[in-house]
């Protein structure tokens, strides 16, 4: 059976081509869209300062719960600069508190015993913004303290009908930890399913899947989403519970903007 | 007999003046300046003055406010405008029948302008906001529009002139000044975008630009 797979599987070298080929004609279709629509040639100002030039701050503190088997929070702050229209350059600064056991989130090479583990995250990349309510964040960065190893990451988020009364929003990181040779992934589907004044209303679901290094199968969990913004004071709110390899998990994070047009 | 008949004559001419004088106050003062918060300026008939509490605000005045500023005009029909920092208006129209009005049009030349509108007589949709390029028809609603120039437009990066509007109660129609019969309705918690000569976006919910994946990481 895996002979049978292996041997339907294309060679090592034909898989990233395809993969390429895949995303250039991805990219191509997006951005004849994007011509079509706008009238104009796409990234026309792509060599033109951001108008305006914007900065933003994010607050975030978050936490994680795995029935008595992973315990964690993080907390820090997320500065993005602007370039252009479509290129910001981006820096986080985080702090990760791991009490118990191990999740998608941990690159500690060893469980914790009766202490907890403290690290912090320095990460910096770039924020590509391809199309409205579409972005692309690339970071790099390394670890200091019980966790020291380099880390990189993915972070995408895609509305769909956002010019609708309940536009969706697609999300996707990807995370590889050099410290303990984890990979994660995390994906949310999440509607727009009520708005107002105060309060923005999300549903949806998503979870995540981990693996590698010191954990030889692929581990998962899925849940139900809500999220909540509270526009009047750019607070955000979400929260995730559901179940999976490490049985009943529940996550709440929540984030603080401000933005300021240079 | 001669000097009561003279007096007499004065006065009718002095109550006749002060008469049309105050009705002709009363027409046209329409508002009142309730707060202003840094610098705000009226310009009425070519000059320019300081704006304070309790100035008298008449229809054709041009109202601006300073950056870092705010300025809230009270109407006589308790409808109430709140214009933000860098921005100007002006009180095209506002006709009133005792305390109730008639029809107003506000013209918004830059920046933020907030509404809240109190229901008018018959209910019909007597009060807009006008940019140079739409037009939002309201009835009894709270609403902001914003009109901006010279930064490309989300929707379409090679417009350089737009308006938004965001609804915070009730609703408003809108549409693009060259075309007011392709209006769009924006119903509370929604925001619509008319870039240049573009017909009104369908409304999308309001600060979706904040919004994302999320922030579990």
């Amino acid at each position: 059976m895996t002979q049978g797979i292996r041997a339907q599987t294309p060679p090592r070298s034909m898989r990233p081509r395809a993969l390429v080929k895949t995303i250039i004609a991805i990219l191509s279709g997006l951005i004849a869209t994007r011509a079509s629509t706008a009238g104009a040639f796409p990234y026309f100002d792509f060599f033109t300062p951001a108008n305006p030039q914007h900065l933003s701050l994010t607050l975030f503190a978050s936490a994680i719960g795995n029935e008595s088997r992973y315990a964690a929070t993080h907390e820090g702050f997320l500065l993005e600069q602007t370039l252009n229209p479509y290129i910001g350059v981006v820096g986080r600064v985080s702090g990760y508190q791991i009490y118990q056991g191990g999740g998608w989130d941990n690159p500690l090479t060893d469980h914790p015993g009766t202490r907890p583990r403290n690290f912090g995250v320095f990460m910096g990349g770039l924020d590509l913004l391809p199309f409205q309510g579409t972005s692309l964040a690339v970071l790099g960065g390394r670890d200091v303290g019980d966790s020291a190893g380099a880390r990189i990451e993915g972070d995408f988020s895609s509305w769909i009908l956002l010019h609708s009364r309940h536009p969706i929003n697609v999300s996707f990181t990807g995370d590889h930890f050099y410290n303990n040779g984890q990979s994660s992934g995390m994906i949310d589907v999440r509607v727009v399913i009520s708005s107002s004044r105060e309060l923005t209303w999300l549903v949806g679901a998503g979870g995540q899947l981990w693996g590698g290094g010191s954990e030889p199968h692929i581990m998962k969990e899925f849940g139900p989403d809500l999220g909540l913004f509270f526009r009047q004071w750019q607070t955000s709110l979400d929260l995730q519970a559901g179940y999976g390899n490490n049985h009943g998990y529940g996550t709440i994070a929540v984030s603080h903007h401000f933005g300021w047009d240079e | 007999m001669h000097p009561p008949i003279r007096l007499i004559a004065i006065a009718v001419l002095c109550f006749t003046l002060t008469s049309h004088c105050a009705a002709a106050f009363a027409q046209d003062t329409v508002g009142e300046v309730t707060s202003v918060k840094g610098i705000a300026k009226l310009d009425r008939a070519g000059s320019e003055s300081d704006l304070a509490p309790s100035m008298p605000i008449e229809v054709r005045d041009r109202l601006s406010t300073a950056a870092k500023a705010e300025l809230a005009v009270t109407f006589r029909d308790g409808s109430k405008l709140i214009l933000s920092e860098s921005s100007s208006y002006t009180v095209d129209r506002y006709s009133m029948m005792a305390t109730m009005r008639r029809q107003a049009s506000i013209g918004l030349w830059a920046g933020h302008l907030r509404a809240i509108v109190i229901l008018g007589a018959g209910g019909v949709p007597d009060f807009e906001v006008h940019t140079p390029n739409a037009i939002t028809a309201v009835r009894g609603t709270e609403f902001e529009t914003a009109y901006i120039a010279g930064r490309p437009c989300p929707e379409d990066r090679s417009c350089l002139r737009y308006t938004t509007v965001g609804v915070f109660h009730g609703a408003v129609a809108v549409a693009n000044i060259s075309n007011p019969a392709q209006a769009v309705q924006v119903n509370e918690g929604y925001e619509t975008t008319v870039a240049c000569e573009a017909p009104a976006t369908s409304p999308a919910p309001l600060g979706m630009e904040e919004m994302g994946a999320p922030g579990y990481h």
